[in-house]
This record gives C-alpha cells, structure tokens and sequence, in this order.
C-alpha cells in the first residue's frame, strides 16, 4: 500500500515541470541579427571628398551643428564600430551659418522656420527684436591642419584638382573658396591634394558634378552652357562645365585616390532641377477669376493689336504682321494660368517674351511680392494703360506713346528667376554626360556606387520610404530637403549616409543593412532652432 | 396557531430537551460489534458516537418518527427509520461502502449507482462539502477532477471541463433542480451568483464531456447538477456565517462576509416549504496589470502602448494619416488649413494610442451577492407525487470579462419554475430573466471618459499639430512625439477628480457606446422539459423518453444584439428517449447496455440526432469497465447569431442571416483614401465580414511585406452547429482500500464553431469571383495601406477538424488508519491543424497537465477535522477575445481545521485557501488570485 502513494507523490513531483511557458507563447522570437562586419573594406582612414553635401551644409549655410549631422560623419560614426579611426571636420565656430573675412561678412546667416518660410536667422531674430549672435568663423583664420571631411560648398569638379583654390587672396576674385581658405593645408594646396596626404583607406566621392550644374540653375540659366569649351580657367561661376572637362577631371581624381589601393564609394548627380528650389513656385499661380482673365486678354488684344499697327506702320505686309503679332493675342481663362517669361528676343518673337510651357521652372528666390502686388510674370496694370485701353475699347487710335505704354506694361519674368526649356535641355544632357561618366568608371573600378539620380527622382515623385518616414522634396514639409530648397536636412542626410551604407554592403561584402546598423532617419531632425547658438 | 408553533420552533429549535431515547448496536456484517460509529439525526446536527462494543444511546427533543443515519469509517452510510420513544435498533453496517457506491442520477436521468453509470461523473456529496478547505461549497469543486475553474473574479467563476472555454462557457451547463441558470443576456451561467446556498446543498454532480444526447445542446462540454434540499426530507433552520479577509497584494487584505440561512418546515405530508438567503460581501481581486497587450515587452513609455488592465488607451491612430487629414482640416481660429501641404512627410506612419486609465480607477471592486429563493411542495396523495413551485432571485455586483471587462453592478436574475413529478415523471416550465442593473463595460468607460474630455480627432490633431511644429522647431522624432503627446494631453482629467467623476457618471449611464459604456439588458427565455421513466412497467428493457422547448427573448435595446428596435425571439425544441438493459452474465458478472438518442431542431438550423451509446461491464460489484461513444451537437449562442457591438478593437457581428445588415455604421475614411478620390464617409453592414473580408493576420503580414501573396481571404461562412464525436473508456475499481477511478476519451469536434478577426477594407474588392483567391485589386491593397478597414469578429465554424484529447485518473484511499488521501491527475490536449486555418482561435484555453490531491481527516479526534488540498496547474496559453496570453503554471494549497460542538449544533472551521500565497490568475486580464483567509460557524447542517 505504501507504494501506492509513493506513487502518487512521485506524479506529483514528475507534473512539476513537464513544459515551458515558452512552449504556448505564441509570440514570435525575435531572430537574433547577425553583428556588423565590415566585409573587404578597410574603414580605418575615412576620407569624405566633395562639396556642399559633404561638408553638411544645411538651410544655406554650413555651422556646426550641421556638420555634426553631415553624412560622413554619420558614415564615420557607423564605422567606428568595425574598425574605424577617429574623422575630424573643419567645424565652423558656431552656429549662425555665416562667416567673416576679418569683419567683413563673407557669407550670410543660417535660414530658420520663421512659421510660414525660410527667412535669415538675423533677420528674424531682429523682427523679433531679439539680439542676434554674432559671427565668430573668420575665414582668414587657417585651421592649419588636414581633415577627413575635404567637402568644400560649391566647389565644382575642376576645383577639386585647382591650386590655389584656398588661397585667401583669391576669395573676392572669385578664384578661391573661403570655406577651403579656412581649411587648405597650404594656400596653394588643392582639395584633393589635401585629401590624398591623408593616405585614405577608404573614401567617399560625392556629388561631383552637380556645382558643375548647380549654379547655372540656380542663377536661371544666366551662365553659358560651356559644352564644347575645354578650358575651365574661362569660365564663369554660373556656367555648365563641360563634360569632357567634367570625364577627365574624376577620372583622374577616382585614379588618385585609388592609387594606394584605397576603396570607396561613388555617387551620380540627380536631375537638380526636381529640388524645391525650382519645384516650391509652380509656374501657373496665376489665379485670375472671370473678369481678370477676361481683362488680360483684352489686353494682349490690344496688344496684338498695337503691335500690328507697329509693324505695318515699319512696312510689314499686314498678313505677315497679323501673322507674327498673334502669338502676342494670349488668352487668359478663369482659374490657373501660367506666366509669361522673357526669353531672348528674335526674329520669331521679336517681343522677347512668351506663355511658359507646362515643364518651365520658376526658381525659388523669385520675388512673391512683385507677383502678387505688380503683376510680375503677366502685366503692370497702370491708370495710363486702362485709359490706353479704354480708347481703343472705344474704336480709337492711341497715340505712339500711348501704344507704348501698352507693349511696355508687359511684365514677363526675367531669366534669372526661370529655367526655360532650353535652359532645363541644358542642365539635362550635361547631367546625364557626368552619370554616364561616373557610371563607366565605377563599372571599370569595382568602387561602391550609389545611383543619387534615380534616388531623388523617387523622392520627388512618390516620395522615399525609410523607416516609418516617407521623405519628400516639398520645401519646409517634405523633410528631405533643407530650408535652402537644395542641400539636405540632417534627417535627409542620414538617409544618403543609409544609401552609402548599402551601396558598400553590394560592393564590399560588409553587412549595414542585415545588421540593422542602418541610421533610423527619424533620430536626424528635420530643422535646426532659431535658438540654437 | 401554526405559525406561532413554527416561530417557537425556529427560535427555540436550538436548545434540547430529551424527550425521546434511543439505543442501538451498531454491528458488521459477521455481526461483529463497529465500534466508534456516529450516530446522527437526519437533517439536524445532533448525534452521538457508539462505544467499544458497538452500543449507543440517543437521548433528542425529536420527537419521532425521524430517520438516523449511521456512519463509520470504512462503512457505507446505514439509514434507519425510529418510530418511537424507546425503541431498541440494530444497525448492520455493509463494510467498504465507498464515493463509488454513492447514488448519481445526471448520468442516465435516472438514479443509480455511480460505480455502474455509463459514463464518467463527478460527484460532491454533503461530506465533502462540510469537508472541503474552499471558501464555499461551488469553489471546491474545483478539486474534483478534470475540473477547470477560470476565475473570473471573486464571486464568478466559471466550470469546464475538456478544454474549449472561455469565460463565456456556452458549451457548459449548470442546472439547478432540474433548472438552467444560464443567464439570459449571456446564454451561459454567471457561476453561483444566482445558485445555491450551501446550507441547502443536497449533492453536486458533475458529468464531463459532452450530455446532449439527454441534455440537449448546451451540454456540449459538460453540466453541472445542483440538487437542494427537500423540505420534506430535511427540515427546520440552519445557517451559516464565513468572515474573513482577502489578501491581494495589489488590493490588500479586505473584508469577507458570507452568510446564508436556510428554513424549512414540513407542515403535513402533504405541504412544505422553504425559504434561502444568503449573502456575500468581500472585494474583488484587483486586476492591475499594465504589460502591454500588443507589443511584447511594451511599457506605458510607448507610443501604441495598450495595457491588459488599462483602458482607454484603445484608442489608437496612426499619425500620419492624422497628419494628411489636417492637410485639409480647417482651423477655426485662423481659417487655414491647420498643417501646411505636404506636412506629412514630417510625420511617421506609427501608430499612436491615446492615455488609458487604471482600471482601479474605474471601479470600486466591491464584490456582493444577495440570493433568495422559496418553494412550496405540495403531495396531494402523501406520495412521490408532487406539485411544486420554485422562485429563485439573485443580485450583485461582481466582474465579468468577456470581450471587455464588465462591471457587473446591481445585476439582478430571477427565475420562476412550476413542476409536478414523481418517481416516474416529470414536467417542468420555469421562466429566467435578467436585468443588467447599473453594470457597464469598463473599457469603454476608460475610452469615453477620454472622449468627453477630448474627442479623438481633437486629440490626435493637438498631438500630430504639435508633433508637426516640434520637428520644425528641430526637435527628432522622440521628441516631437514627448512634446505632441504632452500637448495632446493638456486638461486630461485626473482619476479623482471632478470632471472625471462627472464624466464617468455619465459614460456608465449612458448606453451608447460611442459616448458611453451602460450595459443594458432586460432579456429572458422560457424553458419547459418532461421527462417519463416507463421501467416500473416494462420489463424488458428501462426506457425513458422526454423533451424539451425553449423559446429565448433577446432584450439588449441594440447593446449587445441587433434589437435596437424591439426583443429578437426565436425558440428551438428537442425530444429523447433511452433504453437500458443489464443482463447478468454470471453471479459476479453483469453488464449493461444504454442507448440514448435526441433529436434537436432551432428555428434556424436543421434538425440534428445526437445518439450515445454506452456499455458498462460490472464485475464482482469492484470493477466497472465503462465505453461509450456518442456525438453532441451545440447550436450557436444567442451571441453567435444576433450579436452586433463594437467592442473597440473589433466589431462583432453575429451571423444569423437577418442579422447581418441589421448592423450598420459609418466610418471615416482616411486622408489618403480621400486624396485617391474616396469619399470622407463610408458606411458598411456586417455583411462585409462575411462577404469582403481577408483573414486578419493576414493583412498584419502584407504591411510588413507589401505582399499581396500574403493575404487570404476570409469571408467567414455564415455559423452552422457544431458536432463533436466523443468516445471514451473507462475503468473504476476498488482495490482493497485504494479506489480507482480512470478515463479517457477522445473527441472530435466538426465545425467548430469559433470568432474569426477578419478585416474588411473600405474600398475595393477582396475575393470578387469567389475563388478564395485574393483578388489583386489595387484599390483594396490602397485601403489596406491607408488603414482604411474596419477589424470584425465573426461567428463561424473552421474549416478544420478539431481534435482533443485526454485521460484522467482519480485515486483515493485511506493512510495511517484513518486518513483520507486521495489525488488525480488529468492530461487534455487539442490536436488542431493552425496552418491550416488561420486567424481561427479554438480557445482551448487548458492546461495540458492538472494535478489534483486532497489529504484530511474528518474525526482526527474528537469533534476534530482537518482536509488539505492541492492543486497544480500547467501553463497553457490564454485565448479570448479580450486578449491572448501564457497562463504560467502555478500549485496552490488550501487548508482547513474544523471543531463541532454538538450541543450547540455547530460547526466551527478555520480555512484558508490559496495558503502558499503565490498569487496565480487562469485567465489572461483577470486579476491575480491572491489568498483567503476565513473562520466559518455552522448550525445545524
């Protein structure tokens, strides 16, 4: 009998723990990620080579906490965990964003949020009658040492290889930059001399190319498209670079930097003109209810008109003078419509002006006010001109001076504030020549490429996932997009430092993504406070 | 005249006054003297003990005649009839009379012994329940084995056995006298809020598996019998008073009160009556737990963060398409739209939930039943024919969780039964109804209190507002969402306060559960069953047949079911017969055949034969070997086929055909939706769970891959019965003093019928040709991305065969002379093909091993008892609609000492339950069950 019960405490010891909790919980495990490796690279001398976006410029300037979010040193912060060495940066010396040559200001303010736009932190701090912190960075004050971060703001490609480009003697010339005066080992030192001395063993080459594009857009195509022109040293700061120049030019930077068997990475230029500094002021803004629209084609009637009258009265045949005046009859309806820009004069329009088609660009800084207020990109309504006319609604004849009054109250916008098409074809194929170029020779090196083309052109039209974010180049709300309608935020930064991540991941065999180790961009902010000193 | 001798009765019944003596040998059946046997008057505590030789003397106030009942140890239990003052008696005393021989008649509707009933049942008898360590007579039955408690809260607990339950255990029956006490809102039993006093306890029995054969279709897991007291057999005043505490670390040590009086006279041979109260007092198990219900590992630091015991919190939105609507939202204060376009690049697509309250801020946890009930039993012949009448009310305040968490205050049942009967028949009509009294959902509470501060969209457009302004201002994503959240919750009100006491009145009185969380019911149904036994005159064979009807009034006013616009009525109706017949294979030897049939049929199903078939091989009167294989059928609940509530996380829509659009409710659609060309409101019926729906885990796996291969079709098929197929085998034995008692059986349920979390899409099409292929409808996927969908819960019946099976052995004996000892153990386990049906949730809901041991001594010395039990429990994982999670394993121990004073008539019992302390909880969101610690004086029991 003893047994029996023995038996039945040896069932109740044995039921103690027959299964494990782990058994019934239907949570899933998290699979364990494997550690970060750095694959073939050697990531134990990072160089970051390139311009503005290099440097971390942010919001139309560059300042330390910006350089602090610059992607290099989000890429340099991710390598120190598999074997990288320490990156230094030429940090300004505060936060406004601008700079002094001894005291006279070289470079502007910081823009800021001011709750509706982009305006200068100076400028708002003082409509808020808030004292305005001054600007410490002085460009004449040589850092006299080399740095990992050789990105220059606005250098263009050929300025890469230029001696002298640090040359303070040269910044009111044009000739040199002052963000490398600051940093140039030697006055006569060049970017990438500067960059090679450093002996990288891994390095990334960026936006090369899109200075060589970038100021020709942003002055409204006021440059001259250089194809064709070999010789850098002629042109102007506002001037299409050719690409033959733009081919030999990385061609022999990407030979340099691999000549001591250094890896890297390389980027393509993206189409600049989908950017919010050509995307924020659509180019038919010009809301007209029924009896404007119906004034101002009366009034290009009128012109058509007059400038008929003009040219017969010059001996044009009437038909041909109907014929070339009627581009001039532009209708206007109820609703949008697009302005009218300033193109050059010819023999076809002879006016100089025109409608803009549907893919005209207008460019940021253009003037708001003047559109809204002094019909900037249609016509300058004055009492003079209603009276013109009234006279010719009543079948008379104005005078010469008052027919010129009308021809003159065309408003059209000048081309500093427009890309036109021929201007944008331009910017195109020149962009295009540099991919094909970087492409071939990342194709030929073996180096990590990351296609920033095709990147921005996903963000500008169905936006860009990263995380729980979708980025888009909307000014101010897109987020990927600084407040300079150009360069990045630091949340737009740390997505490009991601696509650096996982273009070395393809090339090199390290593992950024399937570790995890890629940036969450949400931790990047979007904008920088106005009460940041 | 009569009823002044009654009042002297009951007041002075108490104190003795020998009138009437008796003596006795007490002898076995050698005639050899038993000494020590116990000597007690039928129905009252007044007794005497033989001595050495077997003799004894009574002396009593009885006046007689009156029945005596003779017990020993190791004896069965001997009644004998004194007819007069004086008489001299003989008792002989049947040795090893043990439970098995105890008298069962749930199992084949007809009484007979329980070693030879054809299938296995459990039986409480009044020893056991003067014995038991639990707090009362309905919590020990959870010692018996196979038992399932799920402790709901203090006062309602919820039996199954098997597997397959949830606290809305519509496959498990209670009847109490012949009379269910499911309540009629629920269509299952709320435990022993409306039961039974202990006091008036005659026996509980207990038949696991399924009964439907005889007991139709809600005996589907199992049913429970509660037998009272007849007035005729057990008489005069006896009552009972528990006090104690509670303890519970997160409520602390309250006080328990549980008192119960039962009295009753037989005025003739013709005529009696009785009268119950009883009424309980304590506080509930606090239910604090604030581990996230979604987020494994979550805290009340995230963003999404929805507590088990938190509420409120819900309410949850992902931002950035908060973020696109306020791309078109005017601001009323400056005319603009109130986030610039495009703004919500700035906002991540996360899920953000709003600030849940505790949810011991939304109730006082008192805990309170108040029961009464009365008869009156009429024999007009002096014989086993009666006519009787029986009404039973019960109110109190206890919690109930269901989809949500309920504060069941104020609710009150009560139920009406005539019935005539005699030995061979009977008839029963009885009436149950209920009334939800001032009972409200407390999630809903927490959600509503939320809204009568904020409403949603205010709340997450200051968040999101606030989020979007951060970032420009250069905050990161953390801290936009600290500094979005902290503005969203500016002006909360705090639990405690005015504007939240006055927005709690007026959400738990409110039944409109987009404003308010009242629960409201006032439904009922009429059950009437007869039942005639033909054995007295057949001889061939005994035969029963009988039947049933039921007619149910559902009576929400559109809270619970679709009956916004008057009381839904259906009725369904069954009729059974069975035969049994024992043949005697030899002197030591019988066997006995039982066949049962029903035939069941509801207004809205087809007719169904359930049959049972059973054999029972007994030998030498010490081993019974027992096989049965019947199948059972259930019909859906009320709730399976009316129900139509939004329950916050999903909308439940039962799915009687008529039912489907009788549900119907306009959603909001997303920015997103709105910018694709949707329109700002859609409305949808619940037919769209049943007709465009995917499986909803199906669609949390396409956001996390973008992958349409992902999804699946759900479309739930409209609820049909469910059938289960049970065969089980069994032995009971006794072995010199050791008592076995072993089964095991298997079933297998088709068509099971469970809830399915589809996910209807707003737009677009899920499975337009009905392939059960997803159709690649862009339009869909678009709904889907943009959260454009409702969550349903739907009402069907899987695809997949469930499987379960199990075993049980009981062991009882007697240790170190007269020690009770006796131990079981229970193995359950569900054999069920997940993959092959997705999204469908058996809620098995029991562990995979119980064990079960109780060790005491009745008569340790004199007037001195003690039981100790044990239980262990496996962890399992929890599945309900309130939320899903691992049960971990726990062992707990109750004990109890007890002293009878005869002269007073008492019965004095220490006990404590939960004695280890170890809180444990059988259930995912209850509270944890913490320890009891109570002394208890009977009289006259």
């Amino acid at each position: 009998m003893k047994i029996k019960y023995i038996a039945l405490l040896a069932v109740l010891v044995g039921l103690t723990a027959c299964n494990d909790e782990e058994d019934f919980s239907k949570t899933e495990v998290v699979v364990a990620l494997p550690e970060l490796s750095s694959g073939s690279a050697d990531f134990s001398n990072y160089v970051a080579l390139g311009a503005s976006f290099t440097a971390g410029y942010t919001d139309g300037a560059l300042f330390k906490a910006s350089q602090g979010n610059s992607f290099p040193q989000q890429l340099a912060n991710k390598f120190a965990g598999i074997g990288g060495g320490s990156f230094t940066q030429p940090l300004m010396n505060d936060n406004t964003g601008g700079m002094v040559a001894g005291t006279t200001p070289v470079v502007a303010y910081r823009l800021i949020f001011n709750g509706t736009g982009p305006q200068r932190l100076n400028e708002f701090l003082a409509g808020l009658g808030a004292p305005t912190p001054p600007i410490t960075t002085d460009i004449t004050a040589n850092l006299g040492s080399t740095f990992n971060n050789v990105g220059v703001p606005g250098a263009k490609s050929f300025h890469l290889l230029a001696n002298g480009y640090g040359n303070v003697a040269g910044v009111s010339l044009g000739l040199a930059n002052p963000y490398f005066v600051r940093m140039a080992s030697s006055p006569n030192a060049s970017m990438l001399e500067d960059a090679l001395s450093q002996e990288p063993t891994f390095f990334t080459l960026s936006e090369i190319g899109g200075n060589d594009v970038l100021s020709y857009a942003t002055s409204g195509g006021i440059g001259i498209d250089q194809t064709g022109h070999f010789n850098p040293q002629i042109y102007g700061k506002n001037d299409i670079t050719d690409p033959t120049v733009f081919g030999q030019v990385f061609e022999g930077i990407v030979t340099q930097l691999t000549s001591g068997s250094a890896k890297g990475v390389i980027a393509n230029v993206p189409y600049i003109t989908s950017l919010p500094y050509f995307t924020t002021i659509p180019n038919n803004a010009l809301v007209l209810d029924a009896a404007q629209a119906a004034g101002l084609t009366g009034f290009f009637q009128a012109y058509a008109g007059i400038f008929t009258q003009g040219l017969i009265g010059l001996g044009v045949p009437p038909a041909n003078a109907q014929a070339l005046a009627a581009q001039y009859a532009i209708t206007f309806t109820e609703g949008s419509n697009r302005f009218l820009i300033d193109v050059p004069a010819s023999a076809t329009n002879p006016q100089g002006f025109r409608q803009m088609t549907e893919n005209e660009l207008l460019l940021l800084p253009i003037d708001r006010g003047a559109i809204a207020a002094q019909g900037y990109g249609s016509v300058a309504i004055s009492q003079a001109v209603l009276q013109v006319l009234g006279i010719l609604q009543a079948g008379g004849t104005p005078t010469a001076q008052q027919a010129g009054l009308v021809l003159a109250a065309v408003n059209a916008i000048d081309d500093k504030d427009a890309l036109d098409t021929e201007e944008l074809l331009s910017i195109q194929t020149a962009t295009d020549a540099y991919n094909v170029k970087i492409k071939a020779v990342a194709d030929a090196t073996g180096l990590a490429f990351v296609d920033f083309k095709s990147i921005l052109e996903k963000a500008s039209t169905t936006g860009l996932v990263s995380g729980d974010y979708t980025l888009t180049t909307n000014l101010v709300t897109g987020s990927l997009v600084s407040l300079d309608g150009v360069h990045l935020t630091a949340r737009g930064y740390a997505l490009m430092a991601n696509e650096f991540m996982k273009a070395i991941d393809v090339a090199y065999g390290s593992n950024f993504e399937a570790s995890g180790s890629l940036l969450d961009v949400g931790n990047s902010p979007t904008n920088y406070s106005h009460t940041l000193q | 005249m009569r009823t002044i001798i009654l009042l002297s009765f009951l007041v002075f019944g108490m104190v003795a006054h020998s009138q009437t003596t008796i003596t006795g040998k007490v002898v076995d059946e050698n005639n050899v003297a038993v000494p020590g046997a116990n000597v007690v008057i039928v129905g009252k505590a007044i007794g005497t003990v033989a001595d050495f030789d077997g003799n004894f003397i009574l002396s009593t106030s009885e006046v007689p005649p009156f029945k005596l009942r003779i017990s020993s140890i190791g004896y069965s239990e001997v009644t004998v009839d004194v007819t007069s003052n004086n008489q001299k008696l003989t008792i002989k005393l049947e040795e090893s009379q043990t439970i098995l021989d105890e008298i069962v008649i749930s199992a084949s509707r007809t009484p007979e012994r329980l070693f030879e009933s054809p299938v296995t049942v459990e039986r409480l008898g009044l020893k056991q329940i003067k014995n038991t360590a639990s707090a009362d007579f309905y919590d020990s039955i959870e010692n018996l084995k196979g038992v399932d408690v799920n402790t709901n809260s203090l006062t309602f607990k919820s039996i199954n056995t098997r597997g397959f339950a949830t606290f809305a255990n519509n496959r498990f029956m209670q009847l109490v006298d012949g009379m269910d006490n499911a309540t009629p809102a629920l269509n299952f039993p709320i435990g022993n809020l409306v039961g039974m006093i202990e006091t008036d306890v005659l026996s509980v029995e207990l038949l696991p598996g399924a009964s439907s054969a005889l007991y139709g279709a809600n005996a589907f897991n199992g049913i429970l019998f509660m037998q009272s007291k007849s007035p005729f057999d057990y008489q005069g005043i006896s009552t009972h008073v528990k006090r104690g505490i509670t303890s519970q670390k997160a409520s602390g040590d309250n006080a328990y009160t549980d008192f119960g009086i039962r009295a009753a006279h037989k005025f003739s041979e013709k005529f009696a009556g009785k009268v119950n109260f009883g009424y309980l007092r304590g506080t509930d198990w606090a239910a604090v737990s604030e581990v996230d219900k979604t987020t494994v590992g979550g805290t009340r630091a995230d963003l999404n963060y929805d507590g088990i015991n938190v509420y409120g919190d819900e309410v949850s939105a992902d931002i950035k398409g908060v973020a696109v609507l306020l791309e078109s939202t005017i601001n009323p204060d400056t005319g603009g739209f109130i986030l610039p376009k495009g703004a919500n690049a700035l906002v991540p697509s996360v899920d953000v939930s709003r600030t849940g309250y505790n949810e011991r801020h939304l109730t006082d946890y008192n805990a309170e039943s108040i029961k009464a009930d009365w008869g009156l039993y009429y024999r007009p012949w002096e014989n086993d024919f009666e006519i009787s009448y029986v009404g039973k009310v019960g109110t109190g305040t206890t919690i109930y969780q269901g989809l949500n968490r309920y504060n069941i205050e104020n609710f009150f049942q009560e139920q009406h039964k005539l019935e005539i009967r005699n030995d061979n028949f009977f008839l029963r009509g009885y009436l149950v109804a209920d009334k939800a009294g001032d009972s409200y959902d407390m999630v809903f509470t927490g959600i509503n209190i939320n809204r009568a501060w904020k409403p949603d969209k205010v709340w997450f457009g200051h968040y999101v507002g606030n989020y979007v302004k951060a970032t420009l201002g250069g905050a990161t994503n953390e801290q936009a969402h600290a500094i979005g959240r902290a503005a969203a919750e500016d002006g909360r009100f705090e639990p405690g306060s005015p504007e939240f006491n006055a927005a709690f009145e007026k959400s738990v009185n409110d039944p409109d559960l987009s404003t308010g969380s009242k629960f409201q019911d006032a439904s009922k149904y009429y059950h009437m069953d007869g039942n005639y036994n033909f054995s007295h005159l057949t001889d061939f064979a005994d035969i029963q047949v009988g039947g049933s009807y039921r007619q149910y009034s559902l009576n929400s006013f559109g809270t619970i079911y679709t009956d916004f616009d008057g009381p839904i009525e259906y009725s369904e109706y069954g009729i059974y017969t069975q035969i049994q017949k024992k043949f005697d294979l030899n002197e030591t030897m019988n066997i006995k055949f039982t066949g049962s049939a029903r035939y069941d049929k509801s207004e809205f199903f087809d007719g169904f034969l359930s049959p049972r078939l059973s054999a029972g091989l007994t030998i030498n009167r010490n081993h019974n070997i027992r096989a049965s294989i019947q199948t059972g059928f259930r019909n859906p609940t009320t709730q399976d086929l009316f129900i139509g509530l939004d329950a916050g996380r999903a909308i439940l829509v039962g799915s009687a055909p008529e039912n489907l659009d009788r549900w119907t409710r306009d959603y909001s659609v997303s920015g997103g939706g709105q910018l694709a060309g949707q329109p700002a409101t859609i409305t949808q019926t619940g037919a769209v769970a049943y007709n465009n729906s995917y499986i909803a885990e199906s669609v949390l796996a396409f956001a996390a891959s973008k992958n349409p291969a992902d999804l699946v079709v759900a479309n739930s098929k409209l609820v049909k019965p469910e059938k289960v197929t049970s065969v089980e085998v069994g032995y009971r034995g006794k072995l010199n003093k050791l008592i076995i008692d072993f089964s095991a059986y298997y079933n297998r349920y088709q068509d099971f019928i469970s809830q399915e979390a589809v996910i209807s899409p707003f737009y677009g099409t899920v499975d337009g040709n009905g392939d059960a292929q997803v159709d690649m409808d862009l339009l869909a996927f678009s709904a889907l991305a943009n959260k454009d969908f409702q969550t349903y819960s739907t009402y069907t019946n899987s695809s997949v065969d469930v499987n379960s099976y199990g075993l049980s052995l009981g062991l009882s004996t007697k240790v170190f002379g007269d020690f009770d000892l006796g131990g079981s153990y229970t193995f359950t386990k569900q054999d069920f093909d997940q993959a092959a049906d997705p999204g469908f949730q058996t809620n098995f809901n029991t562990p995979e091993h119980k064990f079960k041991a109780t060790f005491g001594n009745p008569d340790l010395f004199e007037n001195f008892g003690f039981n100790i039990a044990y239980r262990f429990s496996d962890d399992y994982f929890w599945e309900a609609t309130f939320g899903d999670g691992v049960i971990p394993e726990f062992h707990t121990v109750d004990a109890q000492i007890n002293y009878r004073i005869p002269n007073i008539k008492s019965t004095f019992k220490l006990g404590a339950t939960n004695l280890l302390g170890d809180e444990y909880f059988t259930a995912f969101g209850t509270g944890f069950i913490g320890s009891m610690y109570y002394l208890s004086w009977t009289i006259n029991n």
